[in-house]
């Protein structure tokens, strides 16, 4: 008798962090308490960027603190290497020592925090790197439309999402996830008009906006297979978006593919 | 065999439907804010309450905060006219900064027709919270104990604390939507603290484990349930409460009983 392989369909948030951000109060950011929030609902794989490589340049200290969170939660918390454009040599080297570790499965960027385009040619041996190697690279985006964005922070001028656009032009081989689906309403337009462009290209679903019907309008224009829940973890509650994928008024099979089955195909937890 | 995603939906679903939902924070009216989907009307409204779970909604009008408070809060009232499950709130100013008439008066005909709750936005309409401004307003308000709502991005939070010490039988509740919310904690938490007319409207509290710090170190008293539909996603708002580490007797008291407790208490 043949037995089928069964599908793997654990939630994966494919978009957190670890670590502390100086501006607001975190109530908790232990490596237990994200742990066990995540068996409460029943999130089977984190992938986590620590954020003193993204607010503070710490890339270094950053790739320990990961590794350790990995080494003491195996198989539950995965990492993202940080790259940091104002730092590209040392980085880039970083970010290869790291990700030939167990637990490391993708790239971090983020334009806005590094003040750096994400077209810009610092991030030219990073995508080169990324797509020779077959490895995600997970991209901060923001709308930085002034009249439409609420609060304006025009460090996101680095991070729009239409400037993905040109990176997977010149890289199609890329695997490139715009996170937050570009933040608000401007951000969500140039998002979706990228994913349709570029086949390796993916939004998660993440971030501090909850635009009402985002995740429905996004299936509809883009597709479910090209969808990954992301939390924001440590700066966002799970709850936030696991809520928005769960409650969507989109069909179960559109659902699995948003938690599960396209960040397993991402970043190969089944293979 | 029945996968972790079904479990949670059919979980979310069902955890839902043990609580009676009363939002607080709902409009109608075309937004200004852009959304993939545009619903403006009562029954549009309702439609998605039934969907989401919600049992009786808070309404505000677009036109009170965009157009004019006194034209959008009669339009607003002729629209949920015999629609059980809204109840108006309006949008006030102080009677010196606009020809509002008697306050009294208008108050009085505000409670009549079911109105319980105000909303003041005193960035977008222009006028001060301090007392040489908004006293007879506040004063009021603290007066019929007619809970306000305050949107965080409309206020400075040495205000906020003044208006709680100043009028300490004024329900006093902090909205934080359209901003980035995870900023406010080092303001809110002594705001909680100190101030126990100080309530937290739960839409848009995405902060991680913002709900159950709160409820850990102040009580469940001091939150309540919110989703400023239809700009906000109202699944992260019910999912926050259903799913939040603590009981379901205090789910109970922040996904309705907080606020039906401040809503009767109005002297009417």
């Amino acid at each position: 008798m043949i037995e089928r392989a069964v599908e793997d369909v654990s939630i994966v948030d494919a978009h957190a962090h670890l670590g502390y951000c100086a501006n607001f109060y975190m109530p908790d950011i232990s490596l237990e308490r994200m742990v066990n929030l995540m068996d409460k609902l029943n999130i089977k794989r984190i992938c986590c960027s620590h954020l003193a490589g993204l607010l503070a340049h710490h890339f270094e200290y950053a790739h320990r603190e990961t590794l350790e969170a990995i080494e003491q939660y195996p198989g539950r918390i995965f990492g993202y290497a940080i790259y940091d454009p104002n730092y590209p040599t040392d980085s880039l080297e970083s970010v290869k020592e790291y990700l030939e570790m167990d637990g490391f499965i993708g790239i971090k960027i983020h334009p806005a925090m590094h003040t750096y385009p994400i077209d810009g040619e610092k991030y030219d041996p990073l995508w080169k790197y990324a797509s020779d190697n077959n490895i995600p690279v997970l991209s901060h985006t923001w709308d930085a439309n002034p009249l439409a964005t609420y609060p304006y922070d025009p460090r996101q001028i680095c991070a729009e999402p239409k400037l993905i656009g040109r990176v997977a032009q010149r890289y199609p081989q890329a695997k490139i996830i715009i996170a937050h689906a570009g933040g608000h309403y401007n951000g969500h337009l140039q998002a979706i008009e990228v994913a349709q462009r570029y086949e390796n290209v993916y939004v998660d679903i993440c971030g501090c906006t909850i635009t009402f019907g985002l995740v429905e309008w996004l299936v509809k224009e883009i597709g479910a297979n090209k969808i990954l829940y992301g939390s924001d973890l440590t700066w966002v509650d799970p709850r936030v978006h696991l809520s928005r994928a769960l409650g969507a008024k989109i069909t179960l099979t559109e659902k699995k593919q948003i938690l599960s089955l396209n960040a397993n195909r991402l970043f190969k937890f089944n293979s | 065999m029945e996968s972790s995603i079904e479990k949670m939906e059919t979980r979310f679903s069902d955890s839902k439907k043990m609580l009676h939902f009363f939002d607080a924070n709902c409009w109608i009216g075309k937004s200004n804010n852009f959304t993939p989907v545009s619903l403006s009307k009562t029954n549009e409204i309702i439609e998605q309450m039934d969907y989401y779970g919600i049992e009786k909604a808070i309404v505000s009008h677009v036109l009170s905060r965009y157009y004019h408070p006194l034209v959008g809060n009669e339009y607003l009232l002729q629209e949920i006219n015999g629609i059980n499950r809204l109840q108006g709130c309006s949008v006030l100013l102080p009677p010196s900064t606009e020809k509002i008439g008697s306050l009294d008066e208008y108050i009085k005909n505000m409670l009549s027709r079911g109105v319980r709750t105000v909303r003041i936005f005193p960035k977008s309409h222009r006028f001060s919270m301090e007392e040489w401004s908004s006293a007879v307003l506040l004063g009021k308000l603290e007066e019929r104990r007619i809970p306000l709502f305050i949107w965080s991005k409309e206020t400075e939070w040495d205000s906020l604390y003044k208006i709680c010490k100043n009028y300490p039988r004024l329900s006093v509740i902090l909205e934080q939507p359209e901003e980035e919310s995870f900023w406010n904690g080092r303001f809110l938490f002594p705001l909680l603290e100190k101030c126990e007319n100080f309530f937290l409207e739960v839409d848009n509290c995405v902060l991680y484990l913002e709900i159950d710090e709160v409820v850990k170190r102040f009580g469940a008293e001091r939150l309540i349930f919110g989703t400023y539909m239809p700009v906000d996603d109202p699944n992260a708002s019910l999912m926050l409460v259903t799913d939040g580490d603590f009981s379901q007797r205090e789910k109970e008291k922040i996904a309705h009983e907080n606020l039906e407790r401040l809503i009767e208490g109005v002297v009417v």
